[in-house]
């Protein structure tokens, strides 16, 4: 499991973009990151799905509540979920209406804008 | 003659002397002879200047009437043998200074170039002693070096070998030449025999025994490091010329130089060694602190433990418990099981003496470490019931043991043993702190493994509670369930998150089957199954559809989910009813994978789609309603199945719907047995994630 951090100054949007396996065992320390992220209060929090390997209901839930916390705080998170595992995943939990989705393309602020509700 | 020859040659101004008959024994020496030679009329000549080139020249000249002249290295004098009636007349010339001082220049280069190679304190010594012993003409060289207040012989020649033992070590003791030198600094130069009465009065007898006249005491010191003392010592009275004084304090410098050298590599040799040996013990309590962390029984993991410390870190490793009022040896090992298998057969034969000191049982009670650098052999007769006894225990060649207790706060859980024998190693202060480590490490870890027993068996407790003791019987279906846990050798034994329930509905032939999964372990998850299973009885008691109960159940996961927010689960929700055709169901899904249909040898899967429960107040349920004709199966399941993973990949929903398809299965049971089966098989027997699986048929 990796986490990867990528700011963009000029949106402010910051970016966590998640490879390996995202399960019980790694969990708490991707939450750590994505806390970390948070930490600057960014308009906008991007959870980069698309490049697990896997992603179990613990994964799930960290989106979930990294969601909540944008939600109460008045910021908004989105998840990347590609085309792989954890999409697949996620529409299974009937979890697609539910959260911000941003496409696979690379984030620019006009995709990111157009996708957003 | 030979008379007037004296009286002449005392007044020559460099030094003459007149020997007679065939052992040329000095019977005249004039004062610059005496000065050079000291003392010697009356005594042969070569017992001063022992050189067979010398005794040659005499011979010749003596009898042969033939005169000769002999250059001699040391002193460096040219000796010319002058035949005269009844003798030889030795006139000597101090050998040209130039040439003597190109010779000391020319051998402190060599020295110098062959101590760089000289790997030893022992071998620098013999280079020097050899060197500048040569050189000088000495009958005695040694090189010594000083530990604290003793001088040890590193190499030295001359002594005779009835005589070595002794001045192999020497104390140092103010008022000796080579302590003096060694404590002054200063070297001590003692030219003749009188120079030693005067100075050394109560050595003088001792420095000159055997005929020794003079000595040269050098220090070796480099910086303020004491390496110690060189010594010459010459059976002929000689005056260390100043130049001599200059090479030989010169040899000094660069014997301590290359002893500090040698001395530094030592003990960088000695660090390195010690470093890698904490080294290697840090990497070996960091791989015994991985193994005693694997979740596996207690009694397992010593025994790991024991046998990865055998043959590195001891030759047998031994582990004991208390266990209520006994004390267990629940490990032992050595690298050769047949040496195991023999203490096995010892020990049934005759069982350890609980009481025996510094045993393990006595450690494992007093909490106290015991240490034996040296197993002395009265131990073991102690320990010994009889002779055959003795002979046994004698025959494992215990040589060193340390036992350490198992301690976690304070109290002892037992001990570790670490004992050498075959290896011939020997137990220090300094292992027993690593012992202690390890122990400490293994009783923590040994303490956790008894609650993660504990926890195991609370886990399968709080699981059987949270599953139906047996399905109900219903006339008209078939119904099978299997669930099992995730593998214990995974992380994180706790309750797991999957459900199973066949419940009866509001209605005569109608029941509703449940199967739902929660996010997480643990006791959240756990209570959040409880949650799940009590209130979907309560609303299909009440009878609620399959929508309206999982929404039900939605808001009653809302309303107690503010202490751990966002736990979903996944539920489906099944409402067959009975007819004599078979069933009709009425089914709704939050998130859940999708139900399968068997019928025949077709498959097909149920689309209901569904968000998941426990998080939004407002979730999308669709109801999907289909049949059950008579032979046809509903299997529902966790996605412990379609998510189990291997090196393959995931075993999938088309891997599910080609078993479900293929198999010779025909009833319920069979059918959830085989799913079951595949599953674990697929995963190696090593489930990720736990399986539950229920399978309803309506009845042929």
């Amino acid at each position: 499991m990796t986490a990867a951090q990528a700011d963009d100054p000029r949106s402010g949007t910051v970016e966590v973009v998640l490879t390996g396996e995202l399960d019980i065992a790694t969990v708490d320390e991707v939450q750590g990151r994505i806390e970390a992220a948070e930490a600057g209060s960014p308009p906008l929090l991007v959870i980069d799905l698309s490049r697990l390997e896997f992603v179990d209901s613990s994964g799930v839930r960290l989106a979930l509540l990294a969601d909540d916390r944008a939600r109460a705080a008045g910021r908004r998170v989105a998840v990347r979920l590609g085309t792989g595992h954890a999409l697949r995943v996620f529409q299974a939990l009937g979890l697609m209406d539910k959260l911000d989705v941003v496409p696979l393309s690379a984030p620019d602020d006009a995709t990111v804008d157009g996708a957003s509700r | 003659m030979t008379t007037d020859l004296a009286d002449a040659i005392g007044y020559l101004p460099f030094p003459v002397g007149i020997t007679a008959t065939a052992d040329h024994v000095v019977v005249a020496l004039n004062t610059a002879g005496r000065t050079l030679l000291g003392d010697v009329v009356g005594r042969p000549v070569c017992a001063t200047l022992p050189h067979p080139d010398l005794l040659a020249a005499l011979d010749a000249a003596f009898h042969e009437a033939r005169p000769g002249s002999v250059p001699l290295p040391a002193p460096p004098v040219t000796v010319g043998c002058a035949p005269i009636r009844d003798g030889v007349l030795l006139h000597m010339t101090v050998a040209d200074a130039s040439g003597a001082e190109r010779a000391r220049t020319t051998a402190l280069q060599h020295l110098t170039s062959a101590l760089s190679g000289a790997p030893t304190p022992s071998a620098i010594a013999r280079l020097v002693v050899t060197s500048a012993g040569e050189l000088l003409g000495a009958d005695r060289a040694g090189v010594y070096s000083r530990t604290g207040a003793t001088l040890t012989a590193l190499h030295r020649t001359g002594w005779g070998t009835e005589v070595a033992p002794p001045f192999d070590r020497i104390p140092v003791q103010r008022g000796r030449p080579l302590s003096d030198a060694v404590l002054t600094g200063v070297p001590v130069w003692l030219e003749n025999a009188e120079q030693w009465r005067l100075r050394y009065p109560e050595m003088a007898l001792a420095g000159t025994a055997s005929g020794f006249q003079a000595t040269a005491c050098l220090p070796m010191r480099v910086e303020d490091r004491d390496l110690g003392a060189l010594v010459f010592s010459f059976l002929v009275p000689r005056a260390f010329s100043a130049d001599e004084r200059e090479y030989l304090t010169a040899v000094a410098a660069l014997c301590a130089q290359a002893l500090d050298r040698a001395r530094l590599l030592v003990a960088e040799q000695d660090a390195r060694a010690g470093a890698e040996r904490q080294l290697d013990r840090t990497m070996f309590l960091a791989q015994a602190g991985r193994l005693l962390q694997a979740p596996m029984s207690v009694e397992h993991r010593l025994r790991r433990l024991a046998d990865l410390a055998v043959p590195g870190v001891a030759d047998w490793c031994a582990v004991h418990l208390v266990r209520n009022d006994r004390v267990d040896q629940v490990a032992v090992a050595h690298s050769d099981p047949e040496k195991v298998a023999f203490v096995a057969r010892l020990q049934e034969r005759y069982p350890p003496e609980p009481d025996a000191d510094g045993g393990a049982i006595q450690v494992s009670r007093t909490g106290r470490p015991v240490l034996f650098p040296e197993i002395p052999d009265e131990l073991l007769v102690a320990g010994a019931v009889d002779e055959e006894h003795l002979a046994l225990i004698r025959s494992i060649g215990l040589h060193s043991a340390v036992v350490v207790p198992l301690l976690v706060r304070g109290r002892s859980l037992g001990a570790l043993t670490l004992a050498h024998a075959e290896s011939g190693q020997r137990f220090d202060e300094g292992d027993v702190a690593f012992a202690e480590q390890l122990a400490a490490n293994a009783a923590i870890a040994l303490d956790n493994a008894r609650l993660w027993e504990e926890q195991v068996a609370i886990a399968d407790t709080l699981q059987a509670a949270l599953l139906p003791a047996a399905l109900p019987d219903v006339p008209g279906l078939r119904l099978a369930a299997r669930y099992r846990p995730q593998s214990v050798e995974n992380p994180g034994i706790q309750v797991g998150g999957d459900l199973y329930d066949v419940v009866a509905g509001d209605a005569p032939g109608r029941w509703s089957a449940v199967v739902a999964d929660v996010c997480g372990k643990g006791p959240h998850a756990a209570a959040l199954t409880a949650l799940i299973r009590h209130t979907m009885r309560a609303e299909i008691d009440h009878g609620l559809g399959p929508v309206e109960a999982l929404r039900r159940l939605n808001r009653a996961m809302l309303h107690g989910a503010g202490e751990a927010p966002c736990r979903f689960a996944t539920v489906v929700h099944a409402e067959v009813t009975v007819d004599a055709e078979g069933a009709s169901v009425r089914l709704a899904s939050a998130g859940h994978p999708p139900p399968l249909l068997r019928r025949g040898d077709r498959v097909e899967a149920v689309t209901a789609p569904g968000t998941v429960v426990g998080v939004y107040a407002d979730v999308e349920l669709a109801e999907a309603t289909f049949r059950l004709d008579r032979g046809d199966m509903m299997v529902l399941y966790t996605d412990g199945v379609t998510e189990a993973r291997s090196v393959d990949g995931f075993y999938g929903t088309e891997r599910l719907i080609r078993l479900l398809r293929t198999s010779t299965a025909r009833q319920a049971d069979e059918i959830a047995a085989a799913l079951l089966d595949d599953v674990v098989g697929f995963q190696q027997g090593r489930l990720r994630d736990d399986v539950a699986i229920l399978v309803v048929e309506a009845t042929p």
